[in-house]
């Protein structure tokens, strides 16, 4: 078995990029392990790898699994995925079993894909934790997110992720959440028409004639008009009563 | 219909696996409710969904590709998908880099229907 890949576990790419590894390439591209700029050596590589599918391996186990795909070894997206050294399949589902049993005798055990995780109250998540991953696991526990929406975000193994929840559960520090309801916003008070349809050629408001200006209508002083000049002689004498 | 719907949005956040919230909202981009980590401003998010349906949209009637489905936006830490409810609205689903896209498009079909029928349908 050279790779597992399941959407219950962070891949390598994400393992990768997330914690620097590798460079995803400017401007485009996958950003997978064979792109970008790699700072990892090839052993470094084959272990993130197959640490990444123990992950994937338990995840499968400790979720549910909807559909799945064999992909066998002279298949080139078989290849593409995973040129390494692989894994006795025995031996994989051995260690995903002996974690599910690991997790399950915790006292605090949750489901890694179910269970959503808050701070719990009184806690402050800024400032209590201890070593780094239940810093982040602090950070990010809003009451939305499972160990494996953590394991995401954080680069880690769902299955580091879901013991440590387990164990900060026990210490009190979490505490498991309900779904949230949904806000409603603006639009959300009464159902949503379509549209009326368009009337072609009908018009609001129908033009009337348009208007004429009148005089004196706009409220002229009545005696400028016996002032208005008949020629050029009337315009020497108003020049003249201005002065 | 606003249970019916915050139901249908929360029951789309548990059932597939990498689905990190959602919003539904009209076409002309007034937020009808949202599902959203505090993170993400569901109004800004409700008037640029819109903005790019408008043009996904057109794209498709142009490009003569049939029915308008969906839009799917990939980054390097998730993916935003935004779907048309019918003529009048619209769903926007966000996703982290290991969302079953898969999964999502089985399970977002029947949800828009039944979220499309609320919708017209309201109290």
């Amino acid at each position: 078995m050279v790779a597992v890949r399941t959407p219950g576990a962070p891949g390598p790419e994400t393992l990768l990029t997330r914690t620097g590894r590798i460079v995803p390439p400017e401007g485009g591209g996958r950003g997978g392990e064979e792109n970008g700029v790699r700072k990892v050596g090839i052993a470094e590589l084959e272990v993130v790898r197959m640490v990444s599918a123990y992950d994937a391996a338990f995840a499968i186990i400790a979720g549910s699994v909807e559909d799945c795909m064999l992909r066998a070894g002279d298949e080139p997206q078989a290849q593409e995925q995973a040129p390494g050294w692989g894994e006795d399949p025995g031996s994989l589902v051995r260690e995903a079993l002996r974690r599910a049993d690991a997790l399950i005798a915790l006292p605090h055990a949750v489901l890694p894909h179910d269970d959503l995780v808050a701070v719990a109250a009184g806690v402050d998540r800024e400032a209590e934790g201890g070593t780094p991953i239940r810093r982040e696991i602090l950070l990010l526990a809003d009451g939305r997110r499972t160990c494996r929406d953590i394991a995401y975000a954080t680069a880690h193994g769902v299955y580091a992720v879901a013991v440590e929840v387990s164990r900060m559960l026990g210490d009190g520090l979490l505490e498991r959440a309900v779904p949230g309801e949904p806000r409603l916003g603006g639009a959300g008070e009464g159902p949503i028409l379509p549209r009326r349809p368009v009337v072609e050629g009908a018009v609001l408001d129908p033009p009337q004639a348009l208007p004429r200006r009148t005089p004196g209508g706009g409220g002229v002083i009545p005696s400028r008009t016996e002032k208005r000049a008949k020629n050029w002689a009337d315009f020497a004498r108003f020049r003249d009563l201005a002065k | 219909m606003n249970n019916e719907l915050t139901a249908e949005m929360l029951g789309l956040r548990k059932r597939v696996v990498g689905v990190t919230g959602s919003l539904v909202a009209t076409i002309d981009g007034l937020l009808v409710a949202s599902d959203t980590e505090e993170s993400v401003a569901a109004d800004h998010l409700a008037a640029v969904a819109a903005a790019g349906l408008s043009i996904a949209r057109r794209t498709v009637e142009v490009t003569d590709r049939g029915a308008f489905l969906q839009t799917m936006i990939q980054g390097r830490k998730g993916c935003t998908a935004v779907y048309a409810v019918g003529d009048m609205a619209l769903m926007v689903v966000l996703g982290d880099e290991g969302l079953d896209i898969g999964s999502l498009h089985g399970q977002s079909r029947p949800a828009l229907e039944r979220i499309g029928s609320i919708l017209t349908e309201g109290e």
